[in-house]
């Protein structure tokens, strides 16, 4: 299939030169000096959600389409590069220190320029309010969740209301992910401002745009140049938000009625707009990568030496070539469960079981009392079978498919898998959360803080009244002390060397726990006007809005 | 009209309202029972804590740990104010809904009545010559739309529309949305910009409805052509088509109208792909989106709504029979 596709390519290379998506960058944003940015003209962006809160820590507010639009609007106090870095972003922070003795605490000196749309000073007591709010000591704020704020003791004023002192109770090294984007006190001071403050509407703002309209008919959100904007000004004049289904952003971009958009690789935009005229096609890899998870308290999954039997059994490559082989790029497969390629300290490792091997699967199997009579027949122990289910979302063709390749390769090592459908809208609440299931893939997403993003996707069972084990938010319900151990090493390591090593440590303990198979990372893919700039697949980074614009033409 | 009209059409009304209270109800345990709003919070990663997630279902009355028919209660008294509750994530259901009937309207009148006039039309013309060359090849050119699933159709006529674009070098037709966002200019062009936003939505609309109604008509005329008083007004020296304009299309509207009214009624809930394909959000899209969520008070909203929509149209066929047809003031 790859060589036809190849060969199809070559063909028409003439007619076309990009037939194959650029290679996997850190970032593809089409980056140029702002200098070279044209003054104003107007970008269109289209999104195929509309949300209703715009609350980002609030629980219905956590949206792609929220965090697009409202990184023009709010305070980010850190950016984070395309290497994962988290810097202080000088338009609300130009100071950082961090001292962790006798405790830690981040003293974040704030820009004394910047303020909200209503004309008040950005300072401490917005950050005091928020990390209240968040803290989860008030059940009343319907909150996304509270790592992180959960170990801030206090948050005080400094030298002056421009100074925040952020007091840790416990050692918290990814403070850079707090925060981000702050809330206005007036928002986050009660529970009834922090959770319909936002509803159906963006009432205060401090970025380089601001909101000229939210219409809730068209579904577009309106954004314009922030007039009293202290950093560089917006090169845009405008950002039009429009909600579209994703075949009518196919359309629509064809039209030339949106300049932007993420696409999908799972239909067939990608074949449909790539090769529009004047469009270009920006992939980059980011911090989301998608993995299949085993449960570990089932009778059959129980044992280690079977999941890690699944890992050899299974050929990663395969699959990440069946997901990424329309892009045409090499498959790569992921190593790690926290760190990507793209970050410093990235390591492999899987050891042992990250090569697909289905003599070692076969034999490990063996070894655990799982034979077979004939190779290729299903194994049986005890007259039972080694039959293992295998949940996909209903009416998402690419699971079923990922799901049948699973089950061709493990059908190898003597591995039934049963692959049962189940409603979309009841995969997690009904049969992941409670572990009503054997296999099951998807998605971990994240913005590049590994411990913030994850950290209870692997943490032990705790005990609860009964003392019946609670897995909470570790669908794959393994764990050990070593690696619970590991993840608060590298949440209490303000070195980032240190850091760096716990992760790797635990990942390492992950892999010979045989919890989570990761695959391959899942590429953010838009289309874009090629003239635009410093906008497209910001890969782990954060873009800066005020530089987005169309490249002057000579 | 006098009390024997009156009397039986109340008695109808009041029979259709009970069917009505009766039908809203079975679709609020259907949505409840099968819908899982909970979803919504549990798929995220990590998903908030279990009270939070119960609070804000609470809320919303969409905890499934509720009772069915204590969520019940609250659901119909609700209703009987008028309050239909609020989406999962906190929006009203009422001023959702009333946004998007607005938008469903505005994209369906105009398609709406073309295909009722173009479909009345096409059948009577085709009605009055049965089996000739133009009955047949509009036989077959509506079979052909109406076998086509109007997902496609609406998706051929926007790349219809984006071909003819470039073919002109202008924008001829906008193939998404209901206006350009952001539009600035006078009276006259935003009424061009909006007609420009219309054509292909409309004939997406229009098209379909054409060729069903046209085929309903052409058998309603065809079994008039042979009637007596047809041949009586050609004998008086009307042509055929004066007679059957003026004769038999008065006699098959009564039973037209009856059936353009229901389909007309399912319609409104029913254009979602129309509406996702040409990037309109209306009331369609909204069940489709609500069933996606789980989100049990919006689902029965729209059913409600469509309910709604088939008793009104119910109660204007009859009144429409009531007037037109002096049999019906018999019986």
């Amino acid at each position: 299939m790859l060589t036809l596709t190849a060969a199809l390519a070559g063909c028409q290379a003439e007619v076309d030169h990009r037939q194959a998506a650029p290679e996997p960058a850190t970032a593809a944003i089409n980056a140029v000096d702002r200098a070279l940015v044209a003054d104003g003209g107007t970008l269109t962006w289209g999104i195929n959600e509309f949300p209703t809160q715009w609350n980002p820590h609030h629980q219905a507010g956590n949206l792609a389409a929220v965090h697009t639009v409202l990184e023009a609007l709010l305070p980010i106090p850190f950016r984070v590069d395309e290497r994962g870095e988290a810097h202080p972003n000088p338009d609300y922070v130009i100071d950082v220190s961090v001292t962790t003795e006798p405790e830690q605490v981040v003293t974040l000196t704030l820009n004394p320029e910047a303020a909200w749309s209503t004309g008040d000073p950005i300072t401490w007591r917005d950050y005091a309010a928020m990390a209240e709010a968040l803290s989860g000591s008030n059940p009343e704020y319907q909150a996304l969740g509270t790592v992180g704020y959960d170990r801030i003791a206090e948050v005080r004023k400094g030298k002056n209301k421009y100074q925040v002192v952020i007091v840790f109770e416990q050692p918290f090294s990814e403070y850079p992910a707090l925060f981000s984007p702050l809330l206005p006190e007036e928002y986050t001071a009660d529970p009834e401002s922090f959770n319909t403050g936002y509803l159906e509407q963006i009432p205060v703002t401090a970025g380089p745009f601001d909101v000229a309209e939210l219409d809730l008919v068209a579904q577009t959100i309106t954004l314009e140049r922030n007039a009293d904007w202290w950093g560089d000004p917006a090169r845009l004049e405008a950002i039009i938000f429009r909600t579209l289904a994703p075949d009518a952003l196919d359309a629509a971009f064809l039209d030339g009625s949106i300049d932007l958009y993420a696409l999908s690789l799972d239909s067939g935009s990608y074949e449909r707009i790539r090769s529009a005229p004047g469009t270009e096609i920006r992939a980059a890899l980011g911090a989301d990568y998608r993995h299949i998870t085993l449960n570990g308290q089932t009778p059959i999954l129980k044992d280690v030496d079977v999941r890690h039997a699944i890992f050899l059994g299974i050929n990663r490559e395969v699959l990440a070539t069946a997901a990424l082989g329309t892009l045409g790029w090499e498959p790569r497969v992921l190593n790690n469960r926290f760190l990507m390629p793209e970050q410093p300290g990235y390591a492999d490792n899987s050891g042992e079981w990250g090569k697909y091997d289905p003599d070692r699967a076969a034999q490990l199997l063996e070894e655990a009392g799982w034979t077979a009579a004939q190779p290729g027949e299903v194994r049986t122990r005890d007259g039972k079978p080694l039959t293992l289910r295998f949940i996909v979302p209903q009416g998402y063709a690419p699971a079923w498919e990922e799901a049948e390749l699973v089950q061709s390769m493990l059908a190898e090592i003597g591995v039934d898998i049963k692959i049962t459908s189940v409603p979309g809208n009841q995969l997690f609440s009904k049969y992941v959360q409670p572990g009503n299931y054997d296999l099951v893939a998807f998605v971990n997403s994240g913005r590049g803080f590994p411990v913030f993003d994850s950290l209870h996707q692997w943490l032990d069972a705790v005990d609860d009244a009964d003392g019946k084990p609670q897995w909470r938010t570790n669908v794959g319900r393994i764990g050990s002390p070593e690696v619970d151990q590991a993840l608060y090493g590298a949440l209490e390591a303000l070195d980032r060397g240190t850091a760096i090593e716990q992760l790797n440590k635990a990942d390492r303990l992950l892999w010979e726990l045989g919890h989570t198979l990761p695959l391959y990372q899942r590429p953010q893919i838009y289309a874009v006007r090629d003239t635009l700039a410093n906008v497209g697949a910001p890969g782990l980074g954060t873009l800066d809005y005020a530089d987005i614009g169309y490249v002057v033409q000579e | 009209m006098g009390r024997r009209v009156v009397v039986p059409l109340l008695r109808r009304v009041l029979r259709r309202a009970v069917l009505l209270f009766t039908a809203v109800s079975c679709v609020y345990f259907l949505a409840a029972a099968t819908l899982h709003p909970r979803e919504n919070f549990e798929a995220q990663r990590p998903p908030p804590p279990p009270a939070a997630v119960d609070a804000a279902l609470d809320a919303a009355n969409l905890n499934d740990r509720t009772p069915l028919f204590q969520r019940y209660a609250v659901w119909i008294s609700g209703i009987a104010v008028g309050d239909f509750g609020r989406t999962w994530d906190g929006a009203s259901v009422n001023e959702e809904l009333s946004r998007r009937i607005g938008v469903s309207v505005r994209l369906l009148a105009a398609g709406a009545v073309l295909g009722c006039i173009g479909g009345v039309a096409l059948g009577t013309w085709t009605g009055s010559r049965v089996r000739g060359s133009a009955d047949r090849a509009v036989t077959a050119l509506s079979l052909l739309v109406i076998s086509v699933p109007v997902v496609v159709l609406a998706v051929a006529l926007q790349h219809v529309g984006v071909w003819a674009n470039q073919v002109a070098g202008m924008d001829l037709v906008r193939v998404t949305g209901e206006a350009t966002p952001g539009f600035s200019g006078g009276v006259g062009e935003q009424a061009l910009d909006r007609l420009r936003h219309l054509v292909l939505p409309t004939l997406a609309v229009a098209l379909p409805q054409i060729a069903l109604y046209s085929r309903y008509q052409r058998s309603l005329i065809a079994d008039q052509v042979g009637a007596e008083y047809l041949r009586t007004a050609r004998a008086k020296g009307m042509t055929r088509s004066q007679a059957v304009v003026r004769h038999a299309l008065r006699v098959t509207l009564i039973p037209a109208a009856a059936y353009f009214s229901y389909s007309l009624a399912v319609l409104l809930t029913s254009t979602v792909f129309t509406e996702q394909v040409f990037g309109w959000h209306g009331v369609g899209e909204y069940l489709f989106e609500a069933v996606g969520q789980g989100d049990v008070n919006a689902v029965a909203a729209v059913c409600c709504f469509g309910a709604v929509c088939v008793t009104a149209a119910g109660v204007v066929s009859d009144l429409v029979r009531a007037v037109v047809d002096p049999r019906s003031q018999a019986g």
